[in-house]
């Protein structure tokens, strides 16, 4: 994609993070409209600039919001297929609705909010019953940690990955999330309280699966003309990439990825083209916001951004390279899904810009340039480099 | 731990089943017990469970052969917490991605069930067993072929 800083996010905010179910009475839109007014506040701009919405796994409906919030025209309302894979498309596509004048001001908002005694982790036994997903219901596959269970036991048997590994990323992300406010989870977790954690779905244990929360975010992109102006620094869409391989495909839902995708998290080619076209490598990064739903999930991820080999992901996460303090690749300084809290996303892309704007709670020292991926998933997954 | 822990299955009423053109066959064999795959009639690659063409030659004449049902544990999971509760008397139960022999670019999501965990592991070889539903659903499910 060639637009390279010719959009900018200028503004971001959040409801606070709730824990699961915890946000009612509000309700969805509510919680939306909440977010999309604080980040056109923090933008310094008026709710009334906005002319485009761009969502993702859902969305929302456009002209709800429109009423609720008094935007007096969309020019530009879209919407990136499949769930939380595609959530950094959403930004690309925003971009890409101000680099060709199809909009001047638009909106990422999100909101996850889990309705009453229902609970994400068990979706697959909620949704109707399709043809596609009797191979996999039959199989007793009710939650998503089912699924990348089997993708993290391949990756062990293939390459000799270690639960030590996942134990590292859970570690190392609950570190960075004892520093922020608004984290779920703020004490410290050690090795052994790791490998006592009850196993789920093995080699899944409980520190190895992202929480659930109620949680509503925004982020509003404009020109790079016009955010020069704004009140935050901005922070550029250098480059986004959305879509994948038809070898990943279904993933999860499918299981026929052949062995090179099958251990992965099916990013390969989405990092081909966002590093291509942005002209930049891996070394390039020096911050990572990595969907982190199930902890193996950000090993593969590593290894399909190119910050080590394919197979050595293990060994480089043991070796503290994804720590905030002392590490080679920065991984989640808000303390991602494992710790912070999770919300499909939204709250990795708050989190890259603040690490452009320089204001992050754990900032990476000058921080010029911010990985942020969406979630190993169907496809279409993600990609998107913000930068100084 | 000293006793040895078997691989249950999930419960029945966990799903219902849903049908279209595409995957009727499939279901219809199981209920005669012969796992039938879908395979091109034209080149000759097996297509995928549920594809309305083959991806190679977009050919629909698709053919539904018979397989042994021996294959062999690509992936697995233990699932050792019931997320709802309608699992609790079914944990532990193994899902298992299962390649079948000779089958190229199509594998099953079934379960490796009356086994010892211990003794599954990726590369275990396995054997198609039939699980009779009373709703008349029939389910591939496998058990390890000892050595």
């Amino acid at each position: 994609m060639k637009i390279a800083k010719q959009a900018a996010v200028v503004g971001i905010g959040s409801t606070p993070y709730y824990r699961r179910g915890e946000s009612h009475p509000q309700t969805f839109n509510e919680m939306i409209c909440k977010a999309v007014i604080a980040a056109t506040e923090d933008a310094g701009l008026s709710i009334k600039d906005i002319d485009g919405f761009s969502y993702y796994s859902s969305g929302t409906d456009t002209p709800l919001l429109m009423e609720s919030l008094g935007i007096p025209e969309v020019r530009y309302s879209s919407m990136v297929t499949s769930g939380g894979g595609g959530s950094v498309g959403a930004v690309q596509n925003a971009a890409m609705a101000i680099a060709t004048g199809a909009a001047n001001v638009v909106v990422v908002p999100f909101c996850m909010q889990q309705p009453m005694g229902k609970r994400y982790g068990s979706i697959m036994s909620q949704i109707d019953p399709t043809p596609d997903k009797a191979f996999f219901m039959a199989g007793g596959l009710v939650g998503p940690g089912h699924f990348f269970a089997m993708l993290a036991k391949r990756h062990m048997h293939q390459y000799g990955t270690r639960r030590e590994a996942f134990c590292e990323v859970a570690i190392s992300t609950r570190e960075n999330a004892i520093t922020r406010p608004q984290a779920r989870f703020r004490t410290p977790l050690t090795k052994e309280e790791y490998f006592a954690g009850p196993m789920i779905a093995d080699p899944l244990c409980r520190y190895d699966f992202c929480l659930e929360n109620d949680i509503a975010g925004a982020l509003i992109l404009t020109s790079a003309e016009r955010a020069k102006d704004l009140k935050q620094r901005p922070a550029y869409v250098l480059n986004g990439e959305q879509g994948g391989r038809r070898e990943w495909g279904r993933a999860i839902a499918w299981m026929n990825m052949p062995d090179e995708y099958f251990a992965s998290a099916g990013y390969a080619s989405i990092a081909e083209h966002l590093y291509g076209d942005a002209g930049i490598t891996a070394a390039d990064v020096d911050v990572a916001l990595l969907y982190d739903h199930f902890s193996p999930m950000v090993v593969m991820q590593l290894e399909d951004f190119g910050f080590c080999k394919r197979g050595e992901g293990g060994a480089f996460v043991e070796d503290g390279n994804i720590r905030f303090k002392g590490g080679s690749i920065p991984v989640n300084p808000h303390g991602g899904n494992l710790s912070e809290a999770y919300a499909v996303g939204i709250t990795h892309m708050m989190e890259a810009v603040e690490q452009i704007r320089g204001t992050a709670i754990n900032q990476v020292k000058d921080a010029e340039i911010a990985l942020v991926t969406g979630g190993p998933a169907s496809l279409p997954i993600s990609g998107l480099l913000l930068s100084r | 731990m000293s006793e040895i822990e078997i691989a249950k299955a999930p419960p029945d009423e966990l799903f219902q089943l849903e049908t279209d053109t595409w995957t009727e066959p499939y279901w219809n064999g199981c209920k005669d017990h012969i796992l039938k795959l879908p395979k091109c009639g034209d080149c000759q690659h097996y297509v995928e469970l549920g594809a309305s063409h083959c991806r190679h030659c977009l050919s629909q004449n698709i053919e539904w052969v018979e397989h042994s049902g021996k294959g062999k544990v690509y992936s697995f999971t233990i699932v050792r917490f019931p997320v709802i509760p309608s699992l609790q008397g079914s944990v532990p139960y193994v899902p298992a991605v299962i390649e079948l022999e000779g089958v190229d670019g199509l594998r099953l999501i079934s379960n490796v069930i009356d086994t010892p965990l211990s003794d599954i592991d990726v590369g275990s070889e396995v054997c198609v067993h039939w699980h009779d539903r009373n709703d008349g659903v029939s389910l591939p499910r496998f058990k390890l072929i000892k050595p």
